[in-house]
């Protein structure tokens, strides 16, 4: 039933990663012009059971579990046999993978629409879907392990060393964090917060981003053929990474009802988490420096140059808004979001764009359909980005400062004030959208209609090997 | 560089999960076991009434706290949100604090919250104790506040909607006790005479010419900031169980109250509502408690008895 060909199972998660993304940003914009436009669905049949708050979860499980942790699956799949220097240990339970993960999210969205939520963000599936959620990380931890296991390749590259990370220890932060998926939440009260927060942080920091950074490291000297500029550096940077990530979940709760010297931890180490990120950009810059020239030929490389920039925006914004004084404003407001989007849409799919444009002419065997698609989804995706991140940003600010003034009073003004930026937020958003789906047209095509890809540049291991500097 | 380290994928493994269980220990394990953050405050709600845990859930299920966070930080900017202040009988001071702990303990889920993009509604049936507000909030968010953008929950079924109101009544710092001045007079107010005031409110008088232009604009535009028409009907002639409204006390039909009430009945009630002393049952929101001040209160009245004048 399930197909044992090489490279198969990659592909076939880009193919339907790309599909849960359409489907999980067109409900954000959903969610976006439920806030323009309160009464959009009221009274339509059906649909008017479909408010903001029913449509929301729909919107970040989808985009989170659905496209993006589907397209790190295929990355993890395609990227994971050529460090080792040889094939996925089982292309066919790959593929079963995909079966499996396809299932599991359309019961995510149908549940959610139903509105069978738990009540934690992030952590909303009843524990039936959790225990399958592990069990499809386990898969794919699986697989990789067992992969590196069987490995020709004794070094071990950086990216391998992410990858490695990210999928042992994925499915341990979401067991704890979910509270050993039990049923009925044992944890009551706040510690309820703490533990959800814990898991709500530590899937960015565990999950999205190590196997995104470690895909930036694997991409970037396959798309500039120069070596990694520091291999050092880029091993500090995990260690310090996977040390400090962890016990900044309370920082979602600053100034919140839980213990002060649990959220003096939390902030101490989010300020620590600079040093990671500054080892990556250095890295990234160093890189780059003299090889500028080829990103103006490049869409991927344009896309990972911009992911790294919203990167370095995230990583400034994130230490900061976790102060005290700074979150006093920031937090409940607007400005979170644009953060939550400038982490997860401007930089890790940023990424996975980029990796799906590199790796899937050497999955199928077929050049990109359409360079000109290529070039007008990387614009209208960063144009409508850049005025989705700058109107939350902007909104959230006018929000928090209006709260500061009033002390709150007057709360309905600050409701008022965000219109026009929920309007460009919308229009952000659409734009966005509009890209995806030139997008998912020219894979499409290049799947049906693509120009043979050259076999010489076709990833084989020793090339890998090269120019990663292993 | 070339350690052992990097060819050992075990080792690696190993060191990247034994760093996890580090913060895992310090942030998830350690607050865990401080028994302090589960004793239940006396503020705190407790769910024994199964209507309003019935409408937890559907708080939970409609996603209500992705718009309204639950907790009151310890800064200055979320002053508004605290409970009133309230000195007890044993003079102890309860209210005006931040959320704590112990205010959390009955909670699963805790409903903290995320995003303001509405009001905070820890204690919020402090600031709305109505609940037919609520009920008529809820069915048309609009009608009580033009430029809200909250959404409509007109689809959900009648006992849904009461289940949802009494969780919002549910909202308030439990260590203060409910007193009101209000009267609840049985299922038609204007059978009720002058009589029935309160000692505070008698001899009261009206600031305002019958007429008063100004008083009149004034109290145009709080009627429509306040929402009043969402339950008294747009044509101020009150609502019944024949355009809309579930349960007796019916909205008054303003122009029979303006034919029936003194200006000092009418000031009371507007002042104070119609709640039952202990706050559980409904009727006309205190909108001396919810931002309306004595001068527009009378505003209001003289808008309202010169409805006499009309037809
Ligand atoms: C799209 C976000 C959104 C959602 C979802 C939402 N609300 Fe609101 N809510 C608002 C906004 C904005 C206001 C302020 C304007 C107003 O009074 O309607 C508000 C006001 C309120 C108020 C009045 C609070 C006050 O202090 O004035 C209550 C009570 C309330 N909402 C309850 C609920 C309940 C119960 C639900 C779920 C069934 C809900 N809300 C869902 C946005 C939302
Ligand atoms: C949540 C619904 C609701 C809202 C909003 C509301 N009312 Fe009422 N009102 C009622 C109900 C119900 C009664 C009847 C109370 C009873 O019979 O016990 C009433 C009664 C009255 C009366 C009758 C008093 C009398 O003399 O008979 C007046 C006057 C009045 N409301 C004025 C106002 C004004 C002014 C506002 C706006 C600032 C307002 N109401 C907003 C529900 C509401
Ligand atoms: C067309 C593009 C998108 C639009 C229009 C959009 C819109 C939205 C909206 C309206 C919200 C609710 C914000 C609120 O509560 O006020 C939201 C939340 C969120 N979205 Fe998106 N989104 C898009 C793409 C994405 C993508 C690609 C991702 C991740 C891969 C993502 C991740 C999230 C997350 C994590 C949240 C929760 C934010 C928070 O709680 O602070 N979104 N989005
Ligand atoms: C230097 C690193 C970072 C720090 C210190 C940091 C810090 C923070 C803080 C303090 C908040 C809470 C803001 C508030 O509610 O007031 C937050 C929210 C968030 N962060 Fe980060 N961040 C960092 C990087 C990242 C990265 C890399 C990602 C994605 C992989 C990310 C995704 C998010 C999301 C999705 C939220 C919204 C959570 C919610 O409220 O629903 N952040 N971050």
């Amino acid at each position: 039933m399930f197909s044992n060909a090489e490279g198969s199972s990659s592909r076939n998660f880009y193919y339907t990663a790309v599909l849960w993304m359409a489907i999980g940003m067109s409900f954000g914009l959903f969610a976006a012009l439920l806030l323009v436009l309160p009464d959009l669905v009221k009274e339509v049949p059906i649909l008017e059971y479909f408010t903001f708050g029913r449509v929301r979860p729909v919107h970040t499980n989808l985009v989170m579990f659905g496209w993006l942790s589907g397209a790190y699956f295929a990355t993890l799949f395609y990227m994971v046999p050529r460090l080792a220097g040889v094939k996925l240990y089982s292309e066919r339970l790959g593929n079963f993978t995909v079966l499996f993960h396809n299932l599991l999210m359309t019961s995510y969205g149908v549940v959610l629409l139903f509105g069978r939520t738990m009540g934690r963000e992030y952590a909303e599936q009843p524990w039936i879907n959790k225990m399958l959620t592990v069990v499809m990380f386990g898969l794919v931890a699986y697989n990789v392990i067992m992969t590196f296991a069987t490995r020709k390749e004794k070094e071990l590259y950086v990216t391998a060393w992410y990858m490695l990370g990210a999928v042992i220890t994925t499915p341990v932060v979401y067991i704890i964090g979910n509270q050993f998926l039990f049923p009925n939440n044992p944890i009551a009260g706040v510690n309820d917060s703490v533990a959800n927060w814990f898991y709500g942080h530590n899937i960015l920091g565990y999950w999205f981003t190590p196997v995104g950074i470690g895909a930036v490291y694997y991409l970037l000297p396959k798309m500039t053929g120069a070596p990694v500029w520091s291999h050092r550096l880029s091993m500090i940077g995990f260690w310090v990474i996977f040390f400090v990530y962890g016990p900044t979940g309370a920082h979602h709760l600053v100034n919140g009802p839980v213990p002060y010297w649990l959220q003096t931890v939390a902030i101490a180490f989010s300020v620590t988490l600079i040093i990671p990120v500054w080892t990556v950009l250095t890295n990234f810059y160093g890189t780059l420096n003299g090889r500028w020239g080829a990103v103006k030929e490049s869409v991927p490389l344009k896309f990972l140059v911009s992911a790294m920039v919203f990167y370095f925006i995230t990583c400034f914004q994130g230490p900061m808004q976790a102060l005290r004084s700074v979150s006093a404003i920031t937090h409940f407001t607007n400005w979170v979001v644009g953060h939550a989007h400038l982490a997860l849409l401007g930089t890790f799919s940023f990424i996975m764009f980029a990796s799906i444009y590199y790796a899937l002419p050497r999955l199928t065997g077929r050049e990109i359909w359409s360079a000109k698609l290529m070039e007008w989804h990387y614009w209208l995706s960063l144009i409508g980005f850049t005025l989705f991140f700058v109107s939350l940003t902007i909104g959230g600010l006018v929000q928090g400062s209006h709260w500061a003034l009033n002390q709150s009073s007057s709360f309905i003004t600050s409701v008022i004030q965000q219109k026009p930026y929920h309007i460009a937020r919308a229009v952000g958003g659409t734009m966005i959208l509009s890209a995806q789906f030139l997008f998912i047209y020219n894979i499409f095509k290049s799947a049906v209609a693509g120009k043979a890809f050259e076999t010489a540049a076709r990833g084989s291991q020793a090339e890998t090997a090269a120019a990663t500097g292993a | 560089m070339k350690n052992k380290l990097e060819k050992n994928a075990a080792l690696l493994g190993l060191g990247a999960f034994l760093l996890l269980m580090f913060s895992v220990t310090i942030t998830v394990v350690l607050p865990m076991l401080q028994g302090d953050l589960y004793v239940a405050d006396a503020a705190a709600p407790v769910y024994d009434d199964a209507n309003v845990a019935l409408g937890r859930e559907i708080y939970r299920r409609e996603g209500c706290f992705y718009c309204h966070t639950q907790q009151v930080r310890t800064i200055d900017n979320d002053t508004f949100w605290r409970a009133p202040k309230t000195e007890l009988k044993d003079g102890t001071v309860v209210g005006d604090r931040p959320t704590r702990p112990g205010d959390y303990a009955n909670d699963n889920p805790a409903l903290l919250g995320t995003e303001r993009t509405g009001p905070d509604l820890k204690y919020v049936a402090h600031r709305l104790p109505s609940k037919d507000w609520h009920i008529a909030h809820l069915i048309d968010p609009r009608s009580t506040e033009p430029n809200s953008i909250m959404p409509s929950f007109a689809h959900l079924p009648a006992n849904e909607l009461d289940a949802l109101a009494d969780y919002l009544l549910s909202l308030r710092d439990w260590s203060i006790p409910i007193v009101t001045y209000a009267k609840y007079m049985g299922p038609d107010i204007l059978n009720a005479g002058d009589e029935m005031l309160p000692e505070d409110y008698q001899g009261t008088k009206n600031p305002y010419k019958p007429g008063d232009p100004a008083a009149l604009a004034r109290a145009e535009q709080l009627i429509k900031d306040k929402g009043c028409l969402a339950c008294h009907g747009t044509d101020m002639r009150g609502k019944n169980k024949t355009n809309g409204w579930a349960n007796p006390p019916f909205p008054t039909d303003w122009y029979k109250a303006a034919e029936k009430h003194s200006d000092q009945f009418i000031y009371w009630i507007v002042s104070e509502g119609t709640l039952k002393e202990d706050g559980t049952a409904s009727g006309m929101p205190a909108w001396r408690q919810n931002g309306v001040s004595e001068e527009d209160r009378w505003a209001l009245v003289t808008f309202i008895k010169n409805l006499n004048t009309k037809k």
